[in-house]
């Protein structure tokens, strides 16, 4: 068994056929130990939607191979990943994209839904207290702010306990002090849970929150380092190795 | 530009561009098929004249016969009718160009035809009968097979045309098979010899050729007169026949009839035709333009919801709303222009297959009438104009800044006092259904100006609350049904809600006609189904009947109950002005059969005892009391229907002409005891020995009479009257008619005086002994016929037949069922073309979710639970199309029950709302079935279209 939580190997996805083939991701390799909160760096266009896309199974992948908690994403069939996404993957996308006809509480438990299980009520309170959303539980999506929608998509991405949750630009549609309130929200679970996270950003500020940052130039990994929290290090060291 | 742009991106919309124009193309091939298959009939006119009288082209017929529907004629009486001259006929011989001239005395005779033995329910079979010319067939033309009879054979043959079969649908018996024929002058049986395959014929002439002892013996034993009533002519110039014929009459001769030539044979064919289409043409132009609209106003709906946010962009850019508006009205043109050309070609198309695999009813081929196409083009762009209406107001309410919405707030949910008001707007409709005081006319007027809008508005109003209800109620057992959590399948989004009521008022539309014909024909036919109170059988020995005293032998018979087994005399006898005027005054309407039927069998037997016969259900008056009365002979038991159109009730008095006026009436349709001519022996020895002791009583019959009777009603039954009356030919005796406002119940010493006869039975009344009932109807009938026909001695010159109180119920229902079921074809089809609306509804549903759908799928929803969301989407719509639908059908339909009842010439009949729920039940399976498979190929496309990259 593998001591990684997500191992990907030689991941290759492209679009399009020749002579117009664009070939976004090539040959990707990543591992991410239990507990870990890294993210994924990088300009425009390097493909970082793409891998996390790749990684949570709403993609197929042209060749390579992805493995989360153990089990092998890429020889799944639609179905079998759709499931294993809902049970043991948590995601959070850049516009929230709740369900506007059901209310906070129900956008939170959706995967149990979707799985025909019922939400334990004291996990769910404890979560919604831990979020600050007890009192917003009720409401539609339209009735909640930004940050509330966002902190609604975490609860949604944990309600499973998921093996890992992948953010795509979760603070994109967030104002600086929502953004920053956002990543310490990230910063506390993974601290206090032991949640592994893997975060797609290209804002030094945001990918600071983590721990670890990988670039991605091209479809390739370029290289990655520690954060030490320090956005302006981050962004220092991104334009170095990106220049170089 | 932006109008040729935005027309482009139909290209894109194909689903829900061709739904649209698949509706409004099935709407106009509807219409197109209609007329175009009118005017093929018309086209057949001409063939059809031929068929039905070949070789004959001209022709004289002094039966008062009718052409084309109407009452058959009467029996001919021997030497009642006019004949033609021989002079007329050598007149005929002597034009110029008369190939042939066939002259004949015909009689018109009902058949006593059982088809497996059963006694038909409806109006009998009947044979214009005449001597078989010895040259052979006069349809020389037609096919035969057999031999033909020889006139003067002794054994009594015939050869009968297929015409006499088909007004009931029945193929004609074998060669060899016995026919009973019934004039009246006796049931006569012959042989069938031959058999001519004609399938129609020209009204009057001959359809049974037999032998000159047959004929003899329908006379009544008179040698066949030498003058005949018919004469067929084949001529190269049948007007100058007719020509030459009306020029006898300028030389003083009374003629009986005219020459018709063939050609008034074609016009009836062609204004037959045309009052059939009159007949369908308010429902079929209703449905067609109904299922036009909604499929047309749906779809425009569910495109501008599609394209709010490019239309709002448009908006913001500096399109104005008047452009927008117009952009989408170019759309709804340009779809209804699609929908109308392909509705034209394929009903042509349609209509020409089905002619070219029917040629030998369509011989002449198909009549396509250029008049369709642009009547069709008319009624799509009226159509259009108002489907129009909706989508264009919705698009000039885009606003600009729709486009850059983020989440928007959910519409309020429905206002409780908007549904209220709905519910209120229901009950004009209702209201003008039920018996009030004024005229079929302003009914009608009120109806279909106030009551008739009112209820649609209501309708309208009521849908959110019905939709928001069937959900509520619905999404539980769906969810269960389909393995989801039932919160997948809520709505709440009043968009979507906007959405689904477009295709929920489509559905209500298909379903509701249904619904509404189903339970309007269920509700009318409800007083015409025979009431259980009536005794099991009563059985009609005609046209002789029997000595009295046959009820006492046949009440020994083990198949009758209790041992009891009545005699009837039944006479119908005219009311008197007064009773007419109050009938008016009452009902509003007057009256067309100004008399009642007396049904006279002792009372004390029929409603007195512990077990009476009858279990009449008495609404006015007590039953043992009135028994009592009956028996002194002055009382009288009426109907309810009959005390509802003339107001009388229990203490008031029925006053009747007591004799029968002078001239009287023709006798009803060559039934048996179809009324004896005066000049008939047993009639005036009946007459004369009414009475015993020939005191005159009260309406006896006899010179120094009273012209009133009175009778004090002493109560009033509920009785569904009319088929047991019909069938067993109580009605139209004596001369009489067979229309009568309603049975009245008498002692039997009344009837009899009535009808001065004193001598004979002609019904009897029982019930059946248990063990006979289980044998089933028919063949407790058949087992008791045998028993009363030995015990009674009844020989070949009368038919003896046990009408089952059942079977006349089941053939009612049957002949009820099939006319309903005939009407309501016309929106079966429309609910098959309107579900097709489902489709484009769900791809437009999740296109306009197409994100929500993409994170449902993405957060861990399978392609199959994704499927499972939009089935139960398309079912709820469904659903809640079906609550409307029986809402607004069984209004509707119990609204025109009210109608058709105040419009009906006899009167008195209750306003019944009866739903047939087997029925409803089956149409509401089909529907749901239909919208499953209409809605399928979208859900499976749909779930292996959704890109979860949507959600970025």
């Amino acid at each position: 068994m593998s001591e990684f939580v997500l191992e990907v190997r030689g991941l290759c996805k492209g679009y399009g056929v020749v002579p117009n083939r664009v070939e976004v991701l090539n040959g990707i390799d990543l591992e991410l130990n239990q507990g870990a909160f890294e993210a994924v760096m990088g300009p425009s266009g390097s493909g970082k939607s793409t891998l996390l896309h790749l990684l949570a199974g709403l993609l197929a992948a042209d060749s390579g191979e992805v493995t989360l908690g153990g089990v092998k994403v890429t020889t799944m069939s639609d179905a079998e990943v759709t499931v294993f996404r809902r049970r043991r993957i948590g995601l959070v996308f850049q516009d929230f994209n709740l369900i506007p006809t059901l209310s906070a509480e129900e956008n939170i438990v959706l995967p149990l839904l979707l799985d025909k299980r019922r939400p334990d009520r004291g996990e769910l309170d404890a979560l919604l207290a831990r979020l600050n959303l007890t009192a917003r539980r009720s409401h539609l999506p339209s009735q909640l702010s930004g940050g509330e929608r966002q902190r609604v998509a975490i609860a949604r991405a944990l309600v499973t306990r998921p093996a890992i949750v992948l953010a795509d630009e979760p603070t994109g549609n967030l104002d600086s002090p929502a953004g920053r309130a956002f990543c310490d929200t990230l910063r506390m679970i993974n601290s206090d849970d032991g949640v592994t996270i893997l975060m797609v950003s290209h804002d030094p500020v945001v990918t600071a929150a983590a721990n670890r940052v990988h670039l991605l130039k091209d479809g390739e990994f370029v290289g990655n380092f520690g954060t030490e929290s320090d956005a302006a290090l981050v962004s220092q060291r991104y334009l170095e190795i990106m220049k170089g | 530009m932006i109008t040729i742009t935005l027309l482009k991106r139909l290209r894109h919309e194909k689903l829900r561009t061709i739904a649209a124009v698949v509706g409004v193309a099935a709407a106009t091939a509807l219409l197109v098929w209609s007329m175009g298959l009118t005017y093929t009939t018309i086209g057949q006119s001409r063939e059809k004249a031929r068929s039905m009288t070949r070789p004959f082209n001209c022709w004289i017929n002094t039966q008062p016969a009718g052409f084309g529907r109407g009452a058959p004629p009467p029996v001919a009486r021997p030497g009642g009718s006019p004949v033609i001259s021989d002079k007329v006929v050598s007149a005929v011989k002597g034009v110029p160009g008369v190939e042939s001239a066939l002259s004949l005395s015909v009689l018109r005779a009902t058949l006593d035809y059982r088809p497996d033995g059963r006694v038909m329910q409806g109006p009998p079979l009947m044979a214009t009968m005449t001597l078989a010319p010895p040259s052979g067939s006069p349809y020389s033309d037609a096919a035969m097979t057999g031999e033909w009879p020889d006139v003067d054979a002794e054994a009594p043959l015939a050869a009968v045309c297929s015409a006499v079969f088909t007004p009931r649908r029945l193929t004609p018996p074998p060669l060899g098979s016995p026919l009973v024929l019934l004039t009246t002058n006796g049931a006569l049986t012959v042989t069938i010899a031959a058999i001519i395959d004609m399938p129609r014929v020209a009204p009057g002439f001959p359809t049974l050729f037999t032998t000159a002892s047959v004929m003899k013996e329908a006379r009544g034993g008179a040698d066949e007169p030498a003058e005949a009533n018919l004469l067929l002519c084949k001529a190269r110039n049948p007007q100058a026949v007719a020509d030459g014929v009306a020029g006898l009459s300028g030389a003083g001769e009374a003629l009986p009839n005219q020459v018709t030539t063939r050609s008034v044979l074609e016009e009836q064919s062609v204004s037959d035709a045309i009052r059939n289409f009159k007949r369908q043409a308010p429902l079929l132009l209703t449905l067609a333009a109904l299922t036009g609209l909604c499929i047309l106003v749906n779809t425009m709906m569910v495109g501008i919801a599609l394209q709010e946010r490019t239309l709002a962009l448009l908006r913001i850019t500096g399109m104005t709303a008047r452009q927008v508006a117009r952009t989408v009205a170019i759309e709804g043109l340009f779809t209804a222009f699609l929908g109308w050309v392909f509705g034209v070609l394929s009903g042509w198309g349609a209509l020409a297959i089905f002619v070219s695999r029917n040629a030998e009813t369509f011989p002449e081929g198909v009549f396509l009438g250029w008049q369709t196409a642009p009547v069709a083009a008319a009624g799509v762009a009226v159509v259009t104009a108002l489907a129009l209406i909706l989508p264009c107001r919705q698009a000039l309410r885009i606003r600009p800044l729709d486009a850059i919405a983020d989440v928007p707030p959910l519409p309020a949910a429905p206002a409780l006092r908007r549904i209220l008001l709905g519910v209120v707007l229901l009950m004009p409709l209702l209201i003008f259904a039920l018996p009030l005081p004024f005229s079929a006319l302003w009914r009608n007027i009120l109806m279909l100006a106030v009551g008739l809008p009112v209820h649609c508005i209501g309708l309208w109003l009521v849908l959110p609350g019905v939709v928001s209800m069937v959900e509520r109620l619905a999404v539980a057992p769906l969810g269960l049904l389909l393995g989801l959590d039932r919160r997948l399948l809520m709505r709440r989004d009043g968009r979507h809600a906007a959405r689904v009521a477009g295709m929920v008022l489509t559905l209500a539309v298909g379903l509701g006609s249904f619904v509404a014909i189903h339970v309007w024909g269920s509700s009318m036919m409800s007083p015409f189904v025979p009431s259980r109170t009536f005794p099991d059988v009563i059985v009609s020995i005609l046209p002789r009947g029997v000595p009295v005293g046959a009820a006492a032998k046949v009440s020994q018979l083990e198949g009758v109950a209790d041992h009891r087994c009545l005699a009837i005399e039944a006479v119908q006898r005219d009311l008197t002005p007064a009773m007419l005027e109050r009938i008016s005054k009452t009902s509003g309407k007057e009256t067309t059969a100004g008399n009642v039927l007396f049904l006279g069998a002792d009372p004390l037997a029929v409603f007195g005892g512990e077990k009476p016969l009858a279990a009449f259900v008495f609404r006015e008056g007590e039953r043992l009391a009135a028994a009592t009365a009956l028996a002194r002979g002055d009382s009288c038991v009426i109907t309810k229907m009959f005390s509802r159109y003339s107001g009388l009730k229990v203490g008031d008095d029925l006053k009747v002409m007591a004799s029968r006026p002078s001239g009287g009436r023709g006798g009803r349709g060559g039934g048996p005891g179809a009324g004896r001519p005066a000049g008939r022996p047993e009639a005036a020895e009946a007459r004369g020995s009414s009475r015993p002791g020939g005191r005159p009583g009260p309406g006896g019959v006899g010179e120094n009479v009273a012209p009133e009777a009175s009778f004090k009603i002493v109560g009033v039954i509920d009785l569904n009257w009319h088929l047991v009356t019909s069938r067993s030919n109580v009605r139209g005796r004596y001369g009489y008619s067979g229309m009568t406002t309603g049975p009245v119940f008498v002692n039997e010493d009344v009837a009899r005086r009535f009808s001065g006869n004193s001598e004979k039975t002609y019904h009897l009344w029982a019930n059946l002994h248990q063990d006979y009932r289980a044998l089933g109807a028919l063949p407790a009938g058949q087992k008791l016929e045998a028993e009363i026909r030995k015990v009674l001695k009844v020989d070949e010159d009368n038919t003896i037949r046990v009408h089952h109180r059942d079977e006349i119920e089941d053939g009612t229902l049957a002949h009820g069922a099939h006319l309903i079921g005939a009407i309501a074809r016309v929106p079966f089809w429309s609910l098959v073309v309107l579900t097709t609306g489902i489709a484009a509804l769900l791809v437009a549903s999740v296109r306009a979710r197409a994100r929500e759908v993409a994170v449902m799928r993405a957060v861990g929803m399978t392609r199959s639970q994704l499927g499972r969301m939009l089935l139960g989407e398309a079912l709820l719509t469904t659903l809640c199309g079906v609550v409307l639908s029986l809402l607004g059908g069984g209004c509707i339909g119990w609204a025109f029950t009210g109608v058709t009842r105040a419009a009906m010439s006899f009167g008195g009949l209750p306003l019944t709302l009866v739903i047939p729920w087997l029925t409803l039940a089956k149409g509401v399976g089909f529907a749901l079935v239909l919208c499953v498979v209409m809605a399928l190929p979208s859900v499976v496309w749909l779930t292996y279209r959704v890109n979860v990259q949507t959600i970025e």
